[in-house]
Formats: C-alpha cells, structure tokens, sequence
C-alpha cells in the first residue's frame, strides 16, 4: 500500500474561514513551526465564505456595546446554557479582531471620520457592521497566509485524527481527492476547522448540494472528533435557518432589519416576537408556517427605492450572489413582490446555534493536542467574527504547546485499518454509489429527525441508520472524486447518528424549534440545566453523559431574564 | 454490472469559443468548492462533470475570459 | 520553486497577452514567494488587459516600490488601468506608503488622479495630508472635493473644523455637503454646531439625514429644538435619524414630537420613536408607549415600547 508520509509541527484542517487565521496566527507566535494548511476544496475559494460576507452580525464595538452586554445576551438566547468564559473569551477580543481584519484590508462600513458605522438590531447591545463589499474576504485571508509564509495543500481530504498511546494527537490520515493517494501526516497538534454539518438532512428543493451550508461542510470535523475521543457537545440543539424557499440562501435578515426590511406572514404581517436568530425565533417561524397565515416572506417591497438598491447591491453580490439570478429567473423583483421563505433541514452549526466539538476559551477539546474552532467547535452564536477569534485563539495556543510537546507514535494497526476503510470503496466495481447512500441517510433525517422530535420516530431512525452502517461496506466509487462522496457519506451518516442519540438523552424541550420534543413538552431546568456530550466508548458506540454548566462569569440578573423572557414567548402559548 | 448513468442537465453552461482551457488555464477547476469541474482534452474546453453544483459562482467570476455561466439548478428554479 | 510556479513565471513573458494574464493572476496563489518583483514589469505590459490584472494582483504589496508604481499608472492611457490602480491604491494601510500619493497632490495631474491619490490617502491618515486637502477643497471638480473632505474627516484634526464646516453649508454639491457634515462628527465647537444646525435645514434631504445623526453622534444638547423642528421633515428618513439622536441626547423637549411619532404608519419610525422614548426616560411619556405596547400591529413597536416602559420605570424608581 503507497500511502505518502509527512511531518510537520502543526495541522489545520479546513481553509475556510478560522482556519486561515489558526495558521497565520500559530506562524506569529512561533515563524519557526511548521504549519500546514489542509482543504479538502482551494483554499482561495474554499468554506462558508467562499463568496464572502455581506456583515458581521456580532461585533462587541467598545461604545457601542459591552463584552459583558453580549455574554448576557448570548445566555438568554441560549436559555442559559453557556460556557461564559468561553463567551467572554470572545467578546473581549471581538473588537480587536475588527480592527486587525480592517488592517488586513477588510471592508467594513464606516462614517465619514472612520468610525465603524455600526447599527443596532437587538435590545440589548449594538452588533450589526455591514460590510458592503465583503466580497474580498478569501482574497485579503490568502495574501495573509502568503505573508506568514504557511504551507498549503488543496484539494486533501482529511478522514481521521489518529492518537498516540498517552491519546494526545499523533498524526492525521486523508487522500488527495485528484489522485486518491493516501497521505499520513504526523504531527504534534491539530485544528479542526470543518465548518458546519450542513449535508445531514435534505433540503426541500430536494437537489442534493442545495443545501444552506456550503456542501463541502458535510461534518467530517464531527465525525474526525468523535473517533479520535473528543466530547462533542449540545448536538441536540439543532441548527435551522430561515431562508428563502427553494433557493436555501439566508434571507439576511440582519441586513435588511437595520434597513427596515422584515420577516412577515401572508397578510404582509410582521409576526416574530424574538430579537435574536434563535430556536425561539424558529419556533414562531414553524407556527406561522404551519398556521393558517402561512407561507411566510421576507418583506422589503414598503422601503423607498435608494434602500431597495442598496439591500439588493449588499445581497447579490456577497455571501451568496446567485440570489439575483434565481429572483430574476422567477420575476421576483424587491420592489413589488415579497419574498417567499422556508426553513432550512438540520445541521449542527455553532455560528448560528449552540451544537459541535467541545471545547473551552483556549479553543482546547478533550483530546490533547486537539484544537476545534469556528462552525464546528462548540462556542454558541459565534458567526464569522467568533471563527476568526476562536482561529486566533486555537493557532496562538496550539503553538505553545507544540513547543513543549514531542512527536508520538500512533497505532500502526489505526493507520491500516483507515487505509482499509478509504481504499474500500475503489476497489469495489459493484455495490451502491455513494449518491444512492448520502441520499437515503438524508431523506431519512427529513423523515424521522427534523422537529418537531418523537422518540418512537427517532428510535426507527436509530434502526434504519443501523442498516445503513452496514451499506456503507458496499459503497463502490469508479474514481477519487466519487471517493470523497463516499468517505462524506460515512461521515454524514455519523453525524446523523449523533443528532438522533444526542437529541433522545435529553428528556425535555429546550431552544425553541431547535429541541422541541413532543413527549417531554416541557423545559426541565431541574433535570437539564446541563451541557450533554457525547463521546466515543470503549465499544466504539456513542455514550452520552451531562456536564454541569460552567459557573457563570457575569451574572444574569432574574429580572431581566424574566422580561427578556416575556418579550420572547408572549404569543408563543396562543399557536403551538 | 449493476450501477447505471443517469443522464441530468447541469448548471454551469462554457462557451467554448471563449474558454481558455486548451491554453492551460484551469481556474475554474482550481476554485469549485465542490470539485465538479474538469477539462475535455479532446474539446481543451471545461465542462461540469458532476452534478453537485452549490451555484456559488466562483469559477463565473473567476474565469479570466468570462467564459462561464451558472444558472440556478433546474429543481430549484 | 514548485513546477507550477516555474511555468508560472516563464508565461508572465509569453508572447500571447492572455497567457501572460493568466499568470498574473495566478501568481498570487502560487508557492512562489517574490510575487511583488515578478508582477511590477506587468505594470509596463503592453497589453492593458494585463496591466490592469497586475495592478489588481498587487494589491496588499505595501512596499514603496509597489505604491510607486500603482501612483504612476493613474496616469495610464487606459481608463481600465486607472481605474485598478485607484482602486488597490485606496487599500493601502501603511503610512509609509505615503509620499508618491502626497505628490500628486501638487497641481498638474488630472483631477481623475488626484481624487484617487486622496481616497488612498484618507485610511492612512498622515498629517502631511492635511495641507494639500485642506487647499483642495476649493477644488473645481466635485469629486477631488468630496475626497477632499473625506482625509480631513479621517485626520480629525481641530484646525480643519471651520473649513469643513463652512463647506458643509456652502459647498454647490450636495454630496461634498452631505461628506462635510459626517465628517465634522469627530469634535464640537461653536462653529460645527452652527453649521449641523443649518444643514439641518439644507435643501437636499441626504445632507439633513446625515446632519440629524452627526448631532446625536456629538450629543450637541444646543441642537435638540431644531431636532425636534426635524420631526416634521418631509422625508421619513431624515425623521428616523432626528428620533435616534434626540434618544442619544435624552432629550425631554422631544417628547411630544416622538409620541406623536409612535402613531406613524411607518413602524420604522414608530419603533424608533419607542426606543428614543426609552432612552429619555420621561415618565409623560408612559401612557403612549403602554398603548403601543398593547395594541400596535408591529411586534418589533409592541416590544421596544414595553422596554422603554421598564427603562422609564427603572428610572423613576432610582428617582
């Protein structure tokens, strides 16, 4: 078996959007390491931001807004189960970060004197900053990663984090997906920077890479974390999103909201009660969809004609600019029609949500040597502002302890029985293709996964999973393109597994939409006002277990929690 | 053999004339996310060769000659 | 060098333009690390198209040699180069990279050039623009003008102040008028004062929009009558900013023009109007907000009227 070896001091995996910044930030703090940039696509146009930006959506601006503001915020939102020091880790380092990005040559919307132009969208803090022309994003990323001189290999998919006999990291395995040579890294630390699992569930247009994620973020990074032992945690707190039917790009609310644009039911309604992208929010977005004043819209057609413009401009040309095209093709022009929207299938994305690898305010997981940051890692409602800080953080700390930390060998049994599983699939010229598997495992998330949860529903899924597994052994792929479809169906169909284990250990409703459990209606803060994590057990089965949450380092004061609270259900009791 | 083709119409349409693959540009193939894209040797032309287009645009705008145009897939239109 | 990197560099010389295009920009993500050096003769390529992709490759190369060089293709016979250039110039963050943007600021060059070198300047915010930008603002064109003012806004330096404020209300130019006021955000005096005021009269409606935000931004409290005199602007937009700023200045004499805001048939307006009444904290208030919170069809008004409800309770407990 051929299978190309490597060494180098530190690995990231993913070139998305924190990775970039782990590499360059672990190349400052020690230019003598040697980092290597993995990406399973081109880092030039890889990950969530591929295509850019249009603003960041929680920027904690000093004057505008106070780290401890936002922590309390993000506690509320997340029904207060929160790593606080996790949250302040970032929000302190929030405005920093702008301001380095601004350096880098970012764009961020400013005032005539050069003070971020920020506006205000939620009650309590001010954390909208436009970035009209975010499009640069990956451009202004790469000539960093040029500068700190970080080595780079596209176009290698990353399948397992393999460890040594204390269980720190040891090396990593993977394939050129051109060429489907097996490569074996070793290494002394590794980040995960995958993104979100946007590929477990179908989305309704029933075009397979239609999903709201970019589709290469398919939850390999989960999957990786979870066999090599790391905790995973909260994956019961699903990811949904609004988004535009049919389509599946974010509606961008948080664009058109401080423009005056809104989310609005068919009578042209304002109906959404909650200030924040939350499971709350979903929850009232699902019931006025399943209410007789569906189908829901995204309502800019009242604003004056300059604004209309301007949200077009920020909106068709960053993020995701096929939006046009796809109005255009429909004859849905901003100025007369509102916008039908739809919610998004499951995913686990702790930009948006609160789900993923766990890790603490040094961007640590469980597993020495192991460093997640960004969609995947498990700081909840990071968005690209937290991938860039959590990146930061990860590289930073990965470099110190790189310095202190020698080589390990990993098991050589480990490293054959991966190569065993990559190589499986190309040498087989009769079986299932890996569309036929992904298609199945997602069609049955919609089916069985997608809230609101029924355990006699989640238990099928378990079953059917089960004979999936067993498929995964017959994938047959003709080439190393439809190699890395069949590795992804493995690490999907992992994922999958996890949401449906995750979300049966807890016995309560929490979140919203997000963990909405018809048999245990009720949120149970005496029983569940925990973290859950799931890891990998001796069997190789997954073991869930609660974690207590961490003691809080600002304090939510009752009162305000309750009026929050008001604010946030009041209609919530007439319509589920 | 039990695996069969299924014939679909895929989203990214090159103009040939326009396109520069026979030179040795590969950029679109360099920046699809998703590695759909490859090159006709015979044609020197890029074509997509898989259907698992996210309409993202970056081999549109990226393609040095504007050889490219991605429409938004047929189920989703 | 990788193999790539070395067919790279031997296609920047190709006879054919298109080739030698298409290594310029490659070469950025290439392996190759002297990209800066290899792409600067391209500057010089007889071919536009590959000048202007040289100019675009080079942006984020703030070295002199770089800068220099982009300065001088503002010159260039074709307007795509110009163009490119003025664009990667106005990237810059580096102060050093300075002095070859300061000299076309002498006259001679066309007003295309000089506009580009100032908007290149405004990030880097160097004392020596000052001088020049302070003369150009009697600029003939508009827009060496408008960036004119913009480096000044940037400087924030006390000495400009009654200049920008006296081309915020004479300038001919309604946007050099609408930039001036936004500009004249980074300090008050007597004379910006006045002249917010007066633009808040001005006959175009960006430049009054722009002044109701300034005088919240500067919490001008001399300015809250004619804020509220803004409340009856003919335009909605510059009415939502007059209703944030007099909520910034906690402006009790706003009042009566923010309730009757709050039954406005924009609920952009009304949702501002409830969210300036909080900040106020005028207890007079209480009984417009308690029926907004009750009975307005915007959830968005509904809410942001019952936190201005407990703010202004709040405030009168600790009364």
């Amino acid at each position: 078996m051929n299978v190309l070896e490597q060494e180098f001091d530190l690995v990231v995996i993913g070139g998305g959007t924190a990775g970039p910044m782990a590499a360059v930030k672990a190349k400052e703090r020690n230019p003598k390491l040697r980092v290597l940039l993995v990406d399973k696509a081109n880092v030039k146009r890889s990950g969530a931001i591929s295509m850019g930006m249009d603003g960041l959506n929680n920027a904690v601006i000093p004057g505008h807004a106070t780290p401890e503001q936002y922590v309390k915020e993000i506690t509320v939102a997340n029904d207060g189960i929160v790593d606080q020091e996790a949250l302040m880790a970032y929000a302190t380092r929030s405005a920093a970060m702008i301001d380095e990005l601004d350096r880098w040559g970012v764009k961020f919307e400013k005032d005539e004197t050069g003070d971020y132009a920020v506006r205000k969208v939620h009650h309590l803090g001010t954390y909208v900053l436009p970035m009209p022309e975010g499009h640069h994003m990956k451009r202004v990323l790469y000539r960093q990663l040029k500068r700190a001189r970080v080595d780079i290999t596209n176009r290698l998919v990353v399948t397992r984090v393999l460890t040594g006999p204390d269980g720190s990291v040891a090396a990593v395995m993977g394939f050129d997906c051109r060429t489907a040579e097996l490569v074996l890294i070793r290494t002394r630390a590794a980040v995960l920077c995958t993104g979100a699992a946007g590929r477990i569930g179908l989305p309704a247009s029933g075009y397979l890479m239609g999903t709201y994620e970019n589709p290469t973020n398919c939850g390999d990074g989960h999957s990786m974390a979870f066999h090599a032992g790391a905790d995973l945690s909260n994956l019961e707190c699903f990811q949904i999103n609004p988004l535009i039917k049919d389509y599946n790009g974010p509606a961008c609310a948080y664009v058109t909201g401080p423009l005056g644009g809104y989310t609005a039911n068919g009578k042209g309604e304002r109906f959404i009660e909650s200030d924040y992208w939350s499971g709350q929010m979903m929850l009232e977005f699902y019931n006025e969809l399943q209410s007789g004043n569906g189908p829901v819209f995204l309502k800019v057609n009242h604003l004056a004609e300059e604004t209309i413009a301007q949200i077009e401009t920020i909106l068709h040309s960053n993020e995701r600019p096929s939006r046009g095209r796809f109005h255009e093709r429909r004859g849905t022009d901003y100025r007369h029609s509102m916008i039908e929207m739809h919610i998004s299938e499951i995913g686990f994305c702790s930009g948006h949500s609160a789900s993923g690898i766990r890790i603490n305010a040094r961007g640590e997981t469980s597993v020495r040597g192991l460093y997640a940051a960004g969609d995947c890692a498990s700081v909840p409602h990071n968005y690209m502002l937290g991938a860039f800080v959590y990146g930061k953080l990860c590289g930073e700390h990965a470099a110190e302890y790189c310095e202190g930390k020698d080589f390990v060998p990993h098991a050589p049994e480990a490293a054959q029985a991966e190569a065993q599983r990559i190589l499986g699939p190309l040498g087989r010229s009769e079986g299932l293709t890996p569309q036929q598997v992904e298609y199945k495992t997602r069609r049955l998330v919609n089916d069985y996964l997608q809230p609101p949860k029924i355990t006699r529903k989640y238990e099928i899924a378990l079953q059917r999973f089960e004979e999936i597994r067993e498929d995964l052994q017959q994938l047959a792929a003709p080439g190393p393109h439809e190699l890395m479809r069949a590795m992804e169906a493995h690490a999907i169909l992992d994922c999958a597994e996890m949401a449906a284990r995750a979300s049966l250990f807890r016995t309560e409703s929490r979140w919203g939409l997000y963990h909405h459990c018809v048999d245990h209606p009720q949120r149970d803060d005496e029983n569940w006002f925990c973290h859950t994590a799931l890891r990998r057990g001796a069997d190789g089965s997954m073991q869930l277990r609660k974690l207590a949450v961490e003691p809080y380092v600002v304090a939510v004061d009752e009162s305000e929690k309750a009026a929050y609270h008001r604010l946030r259900v009041a209609r919530v009791a007439e319509t589920v | 053999m039990t695996i069969a083709l299924s014939p679909t119409q895929v989203p990214v349409r090159v103009n040939e004339e326009k396109c520069i693959a026979d030179k040795g540009c590969t950029v679109c193939v360099d920046v699809c996310p998703l590695d759909v894209l490859a090159i006709d040797l015979v044609k020197g032309s890029a074509f997509m060769k898989y259907d698992e287009c996210w309409y993202c645009l970056p081999c549109e705008q990226d393609c040095p000659t504007q050889a490219i145009e991605v429409d938004i897939p047929y189920l989703l239109r | 060098m990788s193999d790539l990197a070395e067919t790279l560099v031997a296609r920047l010389n190709d006879p054919d333009p298109e080739l030698r295009r298409l290594a310029v920009m490659e070469l950025p993500y290439s392996d190759e690390h002297d990209i800066a050096a290899l792409l600067l003769p391209r500057l010089e390529d007889p071919s536009a198209l590959v000048r202007a992709e040289a100019a675009r490759a080079l942006e984020g190369f703030e070295e002199i040699e770089v800068v220099q060089a982009l300065a001088e293709r503002l010159h260039d016979g074709d307007a795509q180069v110009r163009k490119a250039s003025a664009e990667v110039l106005a990237e810059l963050k580096l102060p050093a990279s300075a002095p070859p943007l300061l000299d076309l600021l002498e006259p001679g060059p066309a007003p295309e050039a000089q506009a580009a070198a100032l908007r290149a300047l405004r990030a880097l915010r160097v004392p020596e623009a000052h001088a020049p930008a302070l003369r150009l603002l009697g600029d003939a064109d508009p827009a060496v003008r408008r960036e004119a003012v913009g480096v000044l806004g940037y400087l924030r330096l006390q000495s400009a102040l009654a200049e920008l404020a006296r081309v915020a209300q004479d300038d001919p130019d309604p946007e050099v008028r609408r930039i001036a006021v936004g500009a004249l955000g980074y300090a008050a005096d007597d004379g910006v004062a006045q002249a917010l005021t007066r633009a808040l009269a001005d006959g175009n409606w960006i430049v009054r929009e722009e002044a109701a935000q300034t005088l919240g931004k500067l919490r001008l409290l001399g300015a809250v009558p004619q804020l509220v005199l803004a409340m009856e602007d003919p335009y909605w937009q510059v009415r939502l900013k007059a209703a944030r700023s007099l909520g910034q200045l906690k402006a009790a004499a706003g009042v009566e023009a923010l309730v009757a805001t709050l039954g406005h048939s924009i609920s952009n307006l009304r949702k501002e109007a409830a969210i300036a009444l909080g900040e106020i904290g005028d207890a007079r208030a209480l009984p417009a907000l308690e029926q907004a919170a009750a009975t307005d069809a915007d959830p968005d008004v509904r809410k942001m009227a019952g936190l201005g409800i407990a703010t202004i309770a709040q405030a009168s407990s600790r009364a």
